[in-house]
């Protein structure tokens, strides 16, 4: 399969001594939807800016590959084949969805003749034909991100971009943003690269690649992360989780890592019955010591903590740099 | 990370639609956008007509009876006030047009412009074009009250009056525009107004006729928009105004280089990073 974007051994610093990205390598194929997963600040989102050619790498390349072409971010044929969705919705809250459309296509350079119909196509697939003409602003947060979409796809573009799309989005805005994704994968060949910190979106990707202090740090499907992750894992919640942890290895010989305040994460070996060492661990703590503990499946949160020692809900210092 | 091997054979394939129009695309979309924001908020520039014509009114029924050009016992307050005051609806639109640059940015709606397939010329064309239209809009509406300021409106040249008030238009929205890309905030950018712009058009012989020489006079020849304002009295009273600081050919030369200089420079400008974007 031939690829459409390829970033190589980029490094991108806001200000000198202050790298964000550090040598990122990824290449990302047609029709493939991939997840960049990091946490706040770990060089996801400049990755995306990169590639929307809104800033220059200072060292490495990026190109992409449209109908036979190697182009660079800011060349104009190359932004013509692609949308980008921003964190924040980049729509004029004054003006109307159908207002918003319609300038979309007027900025992506479509002929006015068939501005119409691919405003009325958008809305219709969006979900937001009967409030096309109410002013955005009025908008809930899931409906701005659906515009915002359909902004996107306006100029029928061959990949996206998205930032964080879904941030701010209770769960079910969350499952519709998702469904109308999907239902734009089953119709066109669209290439989606997604800039995230929550794992439930990396999920639904075919790949993901996860960033860590501006480097790629894995590589693989989400299938094949979680694989690789083992067995089911004990949650503990407890006031002292570094003591938590040091109790549960030394005494019971678990891997186990903190995860955030009050929360401890031990893996449970393979071949051992989860249950029982739920029970284990219950007895080897004084009544009232432990919070609450749950037996879980490991999500790909766990498997960037264990790669990284961080966690994805984690703001990393680097970003304010 | 993996190895796939690309298809980026060189070609001479155009990736580019044939239909697609960028450069217009963008300042046509950016032009609609600015007269939708007309449409949808039609109080917030009437208000940019009324306010100055209500301060014409004011202060030309206050200053009647101590304002006085030396030589031109004929001349009130209103009426010489009124090119003026046609300049000073320009210049607000264009500032509080171009504020909205300042806006975008921060509410995201700029982003989308700057990863768009047109270039930072045709934006900042798109936004000159959009305010212009505005202003002509604010134009027809004010121009009727000449009469009401003495002017005979069989008698004004309509082609230099509009020539020249689009060509000041264009200046200062281009000069406007500059600030405001520059600007890290509205309330800086509000500031750079205050301290640059308006007394700009304080000394350009809009409120008070300058003198020909000394300190102001020196101020009116370099004060840019002295030439909108000649241009606007020659425009109003026939062609040629002796109430004028300069002549119409310095003023329409000078007036015309300047929107060339100020559109230059704002696309110049636009090639830097806005705020936090490139």
């Amino acid at each position: 399969m031939s690829l459409v974007l390829e970033m190589r051994d980029v490094a991108f610093a806001w200000k000198k001594g202050h790298g964000v990205l550090k040598g990122l390598s990824v290449a990302v194929k047609r029709g493939e939807h991939l997840a960049l997963l990091g946490p706040n600040g770990s060089g996801k989102s400049t990755a995306l800016s990169l590639c929307a050619g809104l800033y220059r790498p200072d060292t490495g390349s990026i190109n992409w590959y449209f109908n036979g072409l190697a182009l660079a971010p800011n060349d104009a044929r190359a932004r013509a084949q692609f949308g980008v969705v921003f964190q924040h919705p980049s729509l004029d809250k004054q003006l109307s969805g159908r207002d918003n459309l319609i300038l979309a296509g007027h900025i992506a350079g479509m002929a006015r003749s068939g501005i119409n119909a691919r405003v009325a196509e958008q809305l219709a697939a969006s979900g937001l034909a009967a409030r096309a003409d109410d002013r955005v602003k009025t908008y809930s947060g899931g409906m701005r991100r659906r515009l915002d979409l359909a902004r996107a796809m306006m100029s029928e573009p061959q990949a996206l971009l998205l930032d964080e799309p879904t941030v701010g989005l209770d769960a079910e805005a969350f499952d519709r943003f998702w469904q109308h994704l999907g239902a734009l994968r089953s119709s066109t060949d669209l290439t989606l690269i997604v800039a995230t910190h929550r794992p439930e979106e990396a999920a639904r990707c075919d790949r993901l690649v996860m960033i860590d202090q501006g480097r790629a740090v894995h590589d693989g499907t989400p299938e094949a992360t979680l694989r690789a992750l083992g067995q089911d894992l004990l949650a503990l919640r407890a006031e002292e989780p570094e003591e938590i942890a040091g109790l549960v290895t030394a005494r019971l010989g678990l891997v186990a890592r903190v995860n955030g305040p009050g929360e401890t994460i031990c893996e449970v070996p393979s071949g051992e019955d989860g249950a029982r060492l739920l029970v284990k661990v219950v007895e080897l703590f004084p009544s009232g010591r432990l919070q609450a503990i749950e037996l879980r499946r490991p999500t790909l949160g766990d498997a960037f903590l264990k790669l990284t020692g961080a966690q994805l809900g984690q703001d990393v210092a680097q970003e304010a740099a | 990370m993996i190895s796939v091997s690309s298809d980026a054979a060189p070609a001479a394939v155009p990736v580019l639609d044939a239909t697609r129009r960028p450069e217009l695309g963008l300042i046509i979309g950016l032009a609609r956008r600015d007269l939708m924001r007309l449409r949808r908020d039609t109080a917030r520039w009437l208000g940019l007509v009324l306010q100055p014509l209500l301060l014409w009114a004011l202060l030309g029924s206050g200053l009647a009876a101590v304002f006085a050009v030396p030589g031109r016992p004929d001349v009130d307050y209103h009426h010489y006030f009124f090119p003026g005051l046609v300049v000073m609806i320009g210049l607000f639109t264009a500032i509080f047009a171009t504020m909205a640059v300042i806006e975008d940015r921060d509410h995201g709606f700029l982003q989308q412009v700057l990863v768009a397939p047109g270039s930072r010329t045709s934006m900042v064309l798109g936004k000159v074009l959009g305010v212009l239209l505005i202003a002509l809009v604010q134009f027809v509406l004010v121009a009727p009250a000449a009469t009401l300021a003495g002017y005979d409106l069989g008698a004004i040249a309509w082609g230099p009056l509009v020539v020249g008030y689009v060509l000041g238009v264009v200046a200062l929205t281009g000069l406007s525009f500059s600030l405001a890309w520059v600007s890290r905030t509205a309330s800086g950018y509000h500031a750079i107004m205050g301290i640059l712009l308006v007394p700009l058009w304080l000394v350009s012989g809009a409120v008070f006729p300058l003198p020909g020489h000394g300190f102001l006079g020196v101020i009116g020849y370099a004060d840019p928009m002295t030439y909108m304002v000649d241009a606007m009295r020659h425009g109003f009273d026939g062609g040629s105004a002796s109430l004028a600081f300069t002549t119409p050919v310095v003023s329409f030369t000078a007036l015309a280089g300047l929107a060339v200089f100020a559109v230059l420079l704002a696309a110049f400008v636009a090639r830097r990073p806005v705020g936090g974007l490139a």
